[in-house]
């Protein structure tokens, strides 16, 4: 049930690997980006050289669009699109690894005796075109789900224990595996607890690892490098890069990048409260 | 009883899988609960799940091991509803949930007796799981999630159903998920389904399953499932079933 170069059909498919018409071309081209909302950004660009296929969309009997699958997620959706460009975004936690583009032609009806001069003529003067047939084929489009991307952002920081520092205050410590926020026992014991509580999560969002962000960014933007040889750093680095930020820029404001980072932590605080 | 899932460090999960040799009689006892707070196994990741009902696991090794398979996925789907399929790839979520959180479980469940010489075997396979194949089909915990999520991805409205149909035979399973371009396509998917209840035919032998899902396969190519409506789909899968009756 796959598609494929090598697959055969009882009926013309244009394509790049067949030669069922003498002309035509199916020509796709997309751009995939990761959104700062963990979506995958589609941008396709199809175009279709072949008048009588055409026609056919132009009737509404066939469509075009695209499949996008995913084989470590069984994720496998026909994504309509008209020719042109056009833009769609795709649930980025049902995407892992390797994602596989097929851009497609198929049918919306049964089309009985299509004809076109362009086709071979092994398929004689006119054929029938069953409901939900492939009729034209675009080439594979490939890339994949950089998996570090995915990383919940708060799998970069850990809580840890730090002698001499005042209660109630928390110090920070990017220079080890993961960019650590201390404070004293007491202190941490409760950050620790609210850690693992939803509300409490939420409310240290804003208190807690949004200014531990931005004194990570001051670090940075100083021209520091010593924190980029961390574990941590390539996780980091590959979220600015989704969001098109580059945290080393001396002109960026560490306050606007760290909310953008941890996706305006201010919001979450504000629904609990709401709940309360 | 609400609780958050963690995960491993890589450098953790890289010693873990090192020390297996000299591991084995805590994989055959007590296990690794005195990590469980170290900071390279305890990475939050912000994603609840239901430690009661993951408690629940049937540790059993009966005669029918599909039964047990079956209520076991349920429970794990269900207690791990929050895992997106993303996260489910993530092979040290699953390693600190069967050396932790289930592992009484897994041990049971997977070594049981055995003698220390078949134990690191048994580990790789069922305790650690690198790769696709082995996070669908080996691992104690990550194994019955996919089944419950293949199920739920299938029949979305129904997924015990679906579960128990996939989970018929070890055979139907593995011919089952290991066509990810059917198995994923929710309509041809939840349409098979439909037929395998219906048809007693198409399960009554191993040998008959596989032979229809060829036939799906060869008459399904190029087919564009996504715009057939339910009663088109069921009309082809006739004529896959007539196919495949003809090579029985």
């Amino acid at each position: 049930m796959k598609l494929n170069e090598s697959m055969r059909y009882p009926h013309p498919v244009l394509s790049d690997f067949s030669s069922d018409y003498v002309t035509g071309e199916f020509k796709c081209s997309f751009v995939q980006q990761m959104t700062g909302e963990g979506e995958l950004k589609l941008t396709a660009e199809l175009s279709l050289d072949s008048t009588d296929l055409r026609r056919l969309i132009e009737n509404q009997q066939a469509a075009t669009g695209y499949f996008v699958v995913c084989r470590r997620t069984y994720f496998n959706v026909l994504q309509p699109a008209p020719l042109g460009r056009s833009e769609k975004h795709f649930d980025g936690s049902r995407l892992f690894g390797a994602v596989t583009l097929r851009p497609a032609v198929w049918t919306l009806t049964p089309v009985h005796h299509f004809s076109s001069p362009l086709i071979h003529k092994e398929f004689g003067a006119s054929v029938n075109l069953p409901k939900g047939a492939v009729i034209a084929l675009g080439p594979e489009f490939r890339f994949s789900i950089d998996k570090k991307k995915f990383k919940p952002f708060e799998s970069i920081f850990e809580l840890a224990v730090g002698e001499g520092i005042e209660p109630g205050m928390v110090q920070v410590d990017p220079l080890r595996d993961r960019i650590t926020i201390l404070a004293e026992p007491k202190t941490h014991k409760d950050l620790a607890d609210m850690r693992n509580m939803p509300a409490g999560r939420s409310i240290l969002l804003s208190s807690v690892y949004l200014p531990a962000v931005m004194d990570v960014l001051a670090l940075l933007q100083s021209g520091d490098t010593a924190a980029t040889g961390m574990n941590w750093y390539r996780v980091f680095k590959a979220k600015c890069d989704d969001l098109g930020i580059n945290p080393a820029d001396r002109n960026g404001s560490p306050l606007m990048i760290a909310q953008k980072l941890l996706r305006a932590p201010l919001r979450k605080s504000i629904a609990v409260v709401g709940t309360m | 009883m609400v609780a958050q899932l963690k995960y491993l460090s890589d450098a953790a999960l890289a010693q873990l899988k090192g020390a297996v040799i000299s591991n084995v009689a805590r994989y055959k006892a007590d296990g690794f609960l005195e990590f469980a707070d170290d900071p390279g196994w305890n990475i939050g990741l912000g994603v609840e799940y239901d430690e009661g009902l993951l408690g629940t696991l049937d540790r059993s090794t009966p005669r029918t091991v599909a039964a047990i398979d079956l209520a076991n996925s349920r429970i794990v789907g269900k207690a791990l509803a929050n895992l997106s399929p993303t996260l489910a790839n993530e092979e040290r979520i699953w390693v600190r949930l069967s050396h932790i959180e289930a592992f009484d479980y897994t041990r049971e469940r997977w070594i049981g007796q055995a003698g220390d010489e078949a134990v690191p075997k048994l580990v790789e396979a069922h305790f650690f799981a690198s790769g696709q194949t082995k996070i669908r089909d080996d691992h104690a915990l990550s194994r019955l999630w996919w089944n419950y999520q293949i199920a739920r991805t299938c029949n979305p409205d129904d997924p015990d159903e679906a579960l128990s149909l996939i989970l018929k035979t070890a055979d139907i399973r593995s011919n089952f998920v290991e066509r990810i371009w059917m198995t994923s396509r929710r309509n041809i998917a939840s349409a098979v389904l439909g037929l395998m209840k219906s048809e007693p035919w198409v399960t009554d032998a191993e040998k008959n399953f596989r032979i229809f899902m060829k036939s799906l396969n060869r008459l399904g190519g190029g087919i564009v499932f996504e715009v057939l409506d339910t009663n088109e789909i069921n009309l082809f899968l006739k004529d896959c079933l007539s196919h495949a009756r003809t090579l029985a």
